[in-house]
């Protein structure tokens, strides 16, 4: 067990799996020898220091050709990790993306299969407007033979992207941006995590409310502020795989349900669903042990939190 | 011209040539008779370019194909009965009905899959060629495209990608003159598709795609520069889409007096006559050969009408997410 941020865990699990298997190899825009040694966002630092250019491959700007290439190159014995820089890129890899990738292993009837990780991150953060902020994971939820992974935690991030990596599919593994460089606990060498199943992060009898990646921390600091107020204990799950084909449904899954309140509900609702005071911050952005999350120099401006509250969410709660 | 090769290839050369004219020609019949669905398109008069190409490929090379692929596969030794199956969605198909005529693969062959995107095997052919030099395989990777495929985004990305890091790759533009009625010099800004390989610093061939020998020589050397680390080339074919796009074509685009010199040109009766005049066949022979080639598509035929249809059940296998 060590404590990490969430692109340091990132870069140990490619690390890990560079090292045990020869086929995976990385490669996308600056990757290699940008900043720190590769990675806009840091994941692949040093990576080419250990693995050689050879397999921290630095591309030219071209998101089709990239995920074009690790197509074939998945088809034909090796295990490609691509970083394509923002989500927002990934609208340039839809051909090679949706119908290569997806598509090849269903229409060749099985033979083939292919072995892919498309690395991207979404989420707004500072200012950079709408081709830089965008969360395009729903949209990709929605093509067939696509697979997408959304890590919450340090933990969640090593893990499942290795087992990512592991997968015989395509996998768009969605980081976030504003995740980067928070901290956690991350356990031992061989943790992984199964696909298609959730965390429960909070215990609860009352409802269930199922949020990922930043959304998380809010969910849970509502939770907490609900338990206080006293409707009964919540239920948090980190969903950390979406899926539209399986056939494993989320456990303890639960519509949200909407009853126009009364005046008196409005009260109580806008008691627990006002802008966060920056006594909330704090709790958020602090672990148990009230340290400081991430390092103020490198990442403060990215750990302001988004401003919108699950409504729906709390909506549901009460 | 090129340079001579032993007999017996030359005659299967001339075998495959004849086998994907046999294959192809049978497809409006199929349409008139129920027997397959969707699309497909024939590569008649094209034949040359598949089979001097693959010729000069070793076995487990990669090639990609196009949307008008059924000769690619047979060139690099593909099964016509497992071809016909797949057209007729069988079980048996190479991909047991589920792609039929646009997406046929045989992994086994090296042959990575005909593409229903035009310039989808840029990607994959390209990747392939990354994964050989990776491996440190020696194996090549060659792309089948048409000249409509060379005006797509995707042929940029690859050509430059494949240019800087000299990948063992080999592009192959059958110049067909066509893209469904967009002829070749009214869409491609430049005039001749092989002046765009000078942009990215490699050597771009043309070549007469009706001549079955001049494509192998051409393949040829561009596969020894692969293996030498040299990069990719791209080598242009020039050659001429008998047939319409695909079987429906009222091909308005074109006239007859345009198609009669190409038509003239067939590479089949003119590696037929050079080899009977070059002594490597006889009328016999040839005679047989045809009659052979007759038989393996009857055959293929009775294959697939006999090989049942996929279970329901297996519309969900092979996808997940």
């Amino acid at each position: 067990m060590a404590e990490m941020t969430y692109s340091e865990a990132l870069n140990l699990a490619l690390r890990e799996e560079m090292r045990r298997d020869p086929a995976v190899f990385v490669m996308g825009e600056d990757v290699a020898v940008w900043g720190d040694r590769g990675g806009v966002f840091g994941v692949t630092r040093g990576l080419a220091g250990e693995f050689g250019l050879d397999r921290v491959r630095d591309t030219p700007i071209n998101e089709e050709a990239i995920v074009g290439v690790a197509v074939g190159a998945a088809l034909t014995g090796m295990r490609p990790v691509v970083e394509i820089m923002y989500s927002d890129f990934l609208t340039l890899t839809m051909e090679p993306l949706v119908n290569q990738a997806a598509k090849l292993r269903y229409m060749f009837g099985g033979q083939a299969r292919v072995p892919l990780v498309v690395r991207t991150n979404l989420g707004a953060s500072g200012g950079k407007a709408a081709q830089h902020s965008q969360s395009l994971e729903s949209w990709m939820m929605h093509v067939p033979g696509l697979q997408v992974a959304m890590p919450s935690t340090p933990a969640d991030a090593r893990a499942l992207l290795k087992t990512a990596i592991r997968d015989d599919n395509p996998v768009v593994f969605f980081e976030h941006k504003l995740l980067y460089f928070q901290r956690g606990e991350v356990p031992g060498p061989e943790e992984w995590l199964e696909f298609g199943r959730a965390a429960v992060r909070r215990k609860g009898r009352h409802a269930t409310v199922v949020a990922a990646q930043a959304m998380l921390g809010m969910v849970l600091v509502v939770a907490s502020r609900l338990a206080s107020a006293g409707p009964g204990r919540s239920r948090c799950r980190r969903a950390t795989w979406p899926s539209t084909t399986s056939t494993r449904p989320w456990r303890g899954f639960a519509a949200p349900t909407f009853r126009f309140p009364t005046a008196r509900r409005w009260r109580r609702w806008w008691r627990l669903v006002r802008p966060p005071s920056s006594r909330d911050f704090g709790r958020f952005w602090r672990g148990p042990g009230g340290a400081r999350q991430g390092s103020a120099s490198r990442g403060s401006r990215a750990l302001v939190a988004p401003s919108a509250w699950p409504v729906t969410a709390v909506d549901h709660l009460r | 011209m090129a340079a001579s090769t032993s007999t017996d290839t030359n005659v299967e050369v001339l075998r495959r040539m004849m086998l994907i004219r046999a294959f192809d020609s049978l497809l409006p019949d199929l349409y008139t008779r129920g027997l397959i669905r969707g699309s497909s398109h024939a590569a008649i008069g094209q034949e040359a370019v598949a089979v001097g190409a693959c010729a000069a490929l070793a076995a487990d090379d990669y090639i990609t194909s196009t949307h008008r692929g059924h000769g690619h596969t047979i060139a690099k030794g593909g099964d016509v009965n497992r071809m016909m199956a797949e057209l007729m969605g069988r079980e048996d198909g190479y991909c047991r009905g589920k792609g039929g005529s646009m997406h046929i693969a045989d992994f086994s062959i090296g042959m990575l899959g005909a593409n229903g995107i035009v310039g989808g095997g840029f990607g994959i052919a390209a990747g392939a060629a990354l994964s050989a030099r990776l491996r440190k395989s020696g194996q090549v990777a060659l792309c089948f495209f048409g000249d409509g495929a060379i005006n797509q985004s995707s042929f940029h990305g690859v050509a430059n990608l494949a240019g800087i890091w000299k990948l063992p790759l080999i592009l192959l533009c059958e110049d067909n003159r066509f893209a469904m009625s967009g002829r070749a010099e009214q869409m491609i800004a430049g005039g001749d598709p092989v002046k765009r390989a000078q942009a990215y610093g490699f050597p771009g061939v043309s070549v007469d795609g009706m001549d079955v020998l001049a494509v192998r020589a051409a393949v040829a050397e561009a596969r020894v520069r692969a293996l030498a680390g040299d990069g990719p080339t791209l080598v242009v074919a020039a050659c001429y889409r008998f047939q319409g796009h695909f079987s429906g074509d009222t091909q308005s685009y074109r006239s007859k007096e345009e198609m009669a010199p190409w038509l003239e040109r067939d590479p089949i009766p003119a590696f037929r006559s050079r080899l009977l005049a070059e002594g490597g066949l006889t009328e016999a022979e040839a005679d047989a050969l045809e009659e052979e080639v007759a038989t393996s598509i009857a055959e293929a035929l009775e294959f697939a009408q006999a090989s049942p249809w996929p279970e329901a059940a297996e519309a969900w296998e092979d996808v997940d997410g």
